[in-house]
């Protein structure tokens, strides 16, 4: 999992709505449960990243070699268990952003003690739209 | 002992009959390696039976077995049963029948006898020649009749287990009645002094050998036959699912979807199951494979594939009928279910396919109809979906639509027209009209413009945007447009000289390479001068295919026939048009001039365009003037030619030159 190698990683930065496009909203348990084969997955296929919950917006980085990656986010895309996705970005980089993190995940919620937490995320939040690389640098920055 | 031998008889017969139905079935040199293996099977059958039968035979004497003989026997048993088996898979089915038969029956007989000639017995042997004619005839006639059965079995409609069996039971008998009538034609008196009876003990042991040797011969036939059955049935589900699968992704094909279509229809019972046809269409996947090739375009397409399955769920019928359209076949499932399904669909397949670092952004749209409600039979299912779907589309993609009975009206409305269309011309239900221009200056009339109008006997007078584009669509308009511009170029020989006329064209007419050709024809054919012709285009028509335009283009205004760039201020226009293309006029869209005096930036623009026409050297006409502000404002603008209500209404040839010989009248006075 070193993010010091020579082949190029490609990082996809999507964000969606944490509402399936079928049935009804989506628990606790289940994003969990979602978070925990992620990891399994990224684990075997070399795959790292971010996933975010801020409030029902969904944000995620995945990065990796091509063809892991795409496979990644083309299961995300196949999955109807979250809805209005949009690709934000797309770059092909010399090394990860986020090596250690099969997959990270950080969420909003109303705990008082998490108030700094929930603010950053709202900043990601808002960075995103318009600028995607300061939502990258700033999500390092939580995680470190 | 004989009933080890009446075993050794029937399975040897059965196996025999399996193989021998392989060897009618087979061609070529299969039909001689299966002749091959029934006969090596049937001889060892009928030997073994007729040798175990031997040794349980207790003559009144000692008895050996001639061991040359013996081995001819069985040779003769697979040789000549072998040319039998291959006989009877002759074509002419008499023949095959009479010698086929007859030369097994024949075998089966020179077998038996070869073989007592082996049997060495210590005693006076005598022969009753009756009985052995007996018995060659008997062997003969019942292996006819097994022949005669196993042939039928072949045939298509019969019960061919049934028939199986009875051919297998002839060939017992056969083999069973020759040799019990052989048997008794040979009579064997002792002759004194020598010891009687067989040693039954060795011959025993070597019965149960044979009969374990013969076996071992007979069920390799049976399993070489099985064998090859499970390698044709393997090859077979592998071809049929070549022929019901797509290549490409592995779902239904269209042969597949119709067939699977069918079934539906007769296991669901109308108005009580629900079926539902959902089609679906890609959006924009064209140019995926137009700019990034066939094989990327494949790539994506087999993801699309995927995506369909998971949403779908694999137990649903998932075809691919065409390049980029899609079916799926939903059973036990509400309207709800359905509309959930394809609200799925549509936010999946919108998603980013990222594929080789490239983003493809497609759309899809949806069309679904349910079977007994809105269509009754299968050809109305598709056609509802199909009408759904392209309702979809219409309502600007990347969304579903059910069908519903008022779409079907549009289609029905649309095909209506279609056919009143072609007939139109022909009918002449079709005029032309002429709006008068002016020159902004003296107000004297300077040509007039081309109208079209159709007069429909029931519906009335049908405004030109209502049938052009259908006309475009359908094909017509090459052949409207044709006889328009004959019709404008013949009543404009009986107007004034000083006068030309404006003829609109079709951005279809304009990609057709017979147009120049025509245009010519229709002006020596007419005489009217080149240069009192105008015809009038708009962007959109050389929009994409700037190439081919501006070639077809340069070869009319080089003949000297003007071009007009129509609508201008609406499109796109693009300044680089009016530069490359060899445009003599600009006519300023009608929608800058109704909104004066009222809207200051339409004044702007029409006083810009007329300024820009002015620096690059072309005229400029104002179209849509119906009041006399409008008329001071045009003119005071710059522009060269006026046309509106303002001066008159679109009127027919006469009329205009009715209008024409008043003004003249008035100028004169």
């Amino acid at each position: 999992m070193s993010g010091n190698q020579a082949t190029p990683v490609l990082r996809i930065l999507y964000r969606s709505k944490a509402h399936p496009i079928r049935n009804t909203a989506l628990s606790h348990r289940a994003i969990e449960e979602i978070v925990a084969a992620s990891r399994r997955r990224n684990l075997a296929d070399r795959v790292t990243g971010v996933l975010l919950k801020v409030e029902d917006t969904f944000i995620q980085v995945i990065e990796g070699e091509q063809g892991p990656t795409e496979a990644a986010f083309e299961r995300i895309c196949c999955d109807e268990r979250h809805s209005g996705l949009v690709l934000v970005d797309m770059t092909t980089a010399n090394h990860r952003l986020f090596p250690a993190w099969s997959m990270a995940y950080v969420a909003s919620d109303e705990l008082p003690p998490r108030l700094q937490i929930n603010v950053k995320l709202k900043t990601i939040a808002i960075a995103i739209e318009t600028r995607p690389d300061t939502a990258l640098e700033q999500m390092q920055t939580l995680l470190e | 002992m004989t009933a080890l031998a009446a075993v050794m008889c029937a399975i040897g017969s059965a196996i025999t009959v399996r193989l021998w139905t392989r060897t009618l079935q087979a061609t070529g040199r299969m039909r001689i390696d299966w002749a091959f293996l029934t006969s090596v099977t049937a001889g060892a059958a009928i030997w073994a039976t007729h040798f175990i039968a031997m040794l349980g035979y207790d003559p009144p004497a000692a008895a050996t077995f001639d061991p040359q003989l013996t081995i001819i026997s069985i040779l003769i048993a697979i040789l000549g049963t072998g040319i039998g088996f291959y006989l009877s898979a002759m074509r002419r089915k008499g023949m095959a029948w009479l010698l086929g038969g007859s030369t097994i029956g024949l075998s089966i007989a020179a077998m038996h006898y070869v073989g007592m000639f082996a049997y060495r017995v210590d005693g006076i042997v005598t022969w009753n020649d009756g009985y052995i004619a007996l018995s060659l005839a008997g062997s003969i006639g019942l292996s006819l009749v097994a022949t005669k059965f196993v042939l039928a079995s072949l045939d298509e409609g019969r019960d061919r287990r049934a028939t199986r069996l009875l051919s297998i039971g002839f060939l017992i008998a056969a083999i069973v009645t020759l040799h019990f009538t052989g048997m008794t034609a040979f009579h064997v008196s002792p002759i004194a002094g020598f010891s009687a009876g067989a040693d039954s003990e060795a011959f025993g042991a070597m019965a149960l050998a044979i009969a374990t040797a013969a076996l071992i011969i007979v069920f390799t036939g049976l399993s070489s036959h099985l064998i090859d059955n499970d390698t044709r049935a393997a090859q077979q589900r592998e071809l049929e699912h070549i022929a019901n699968h797509d290549e490409l992704t592995g779902l239904w094909n269209r042969r597949r979807f119709s067939a699977g279509l069918a079934e539906a229809f007769e296991t669901r019972e109308a108005g009580i199951d629900p079926l539902f046809l959902v089609m679906i269409d890609l959006d924009r996947f064209k140019s995926v494979n137009d700019t990034l090739g066939h094989g990327f375009g494949d790539r994506v397409l087999e993801m699309v594939a995927n995506r369909l399955r998971k949403i779908v769920g694999r137990e649903r019928r998932i075809a691919r009928i065409g390049g980029d359209e899609f079916a799926i076949l939903v059973t036990d499932a509400t309207e709800e279910d359905v509309a959930d399904l394809c609200r799925c669909l549509v936010e999946v397949m919108s998603r980013a396919v990222v594929v080789d670092g490239h983003v493809i952004e497609m759309g899809t749209s949806i069309g679904a109809a349910q079977a007994f409600r809105d269509g009754a039979s299968r050809d109305e299912l598709v056609q509802n979906a199909d009408i759904a779907l392209y309702a979809a589309k219409a309502e600007g993609r990347c969304c579903f639509r059910f069908y519903v009975s008022e779409m079907s009206q549009n289609v029905q409305l649309r095909r209506t027209l279609e056919t009143d269309l072609r007939r139109a011309l022909g009918r002449g239900e079709l005029a032309v009209q002429y709006q008068p221009q002016v020159d902004a200056k003296t107000g004297a009339y300077t040509g007039a413009e081309a109208l079209l109008r159709w007069y429909h006997p029931e519906k009335g007078l049908i405004p030109p945007t209502d049938f052009i584009p259908l006309a475009e669509e359908i094909g017509l308009i090459n052949a409207i447009g044709t006889w328009v511009l004959r019709q404008a170029c013949l009543e404009a020989t009986n107007w004034p000289r000083h006068m030309g006329v404006a003829v609109n064209l079709s951005p279809v007419q304009i990609m057709d390479r017979r147009l120049l050709r025509s245009i010519k024809t229709i002006l020596s054919e007419t005489g009217l001068d080149p240069k009192r012709l105008e015809l009038e285009i708009t962007e959109t028509a050389l929009l994409g295919n700037d190439e081919q335009a501006l070639a077809t283009l340069s070869a009319i205004s080089d003949f000297g026939v003007a071009i007009a760039l129509d609508d201008f201020g609406t499109g796109y226009s693009s300044l680089s048009y009016l530069h490359r293309f060899p445009i003599d006029r600009i006519k300023i869209d009608r929608s800058f001039l109704q909104s004066i005096p009222e809207d200051s930036d339409s004044a702007t623009i029409v006083q810009a365009i007329t300024r820009l026409g002015a620096n690059l050297g072309m005229k400029v006409t104002a179209e849509g003037i119906e009041t006399e502000v409008q008329q001071r404002f045009a003119s005071n603008a710059g522009c060269d030619t006026l046309q509106g209500y303002f001066f008159s209404r679109p009127v027919t040839s006469a009329q205009l030159m009715s209008v024409l010989e008043t003004t003249l009248r008035a100028g004169a006075a």
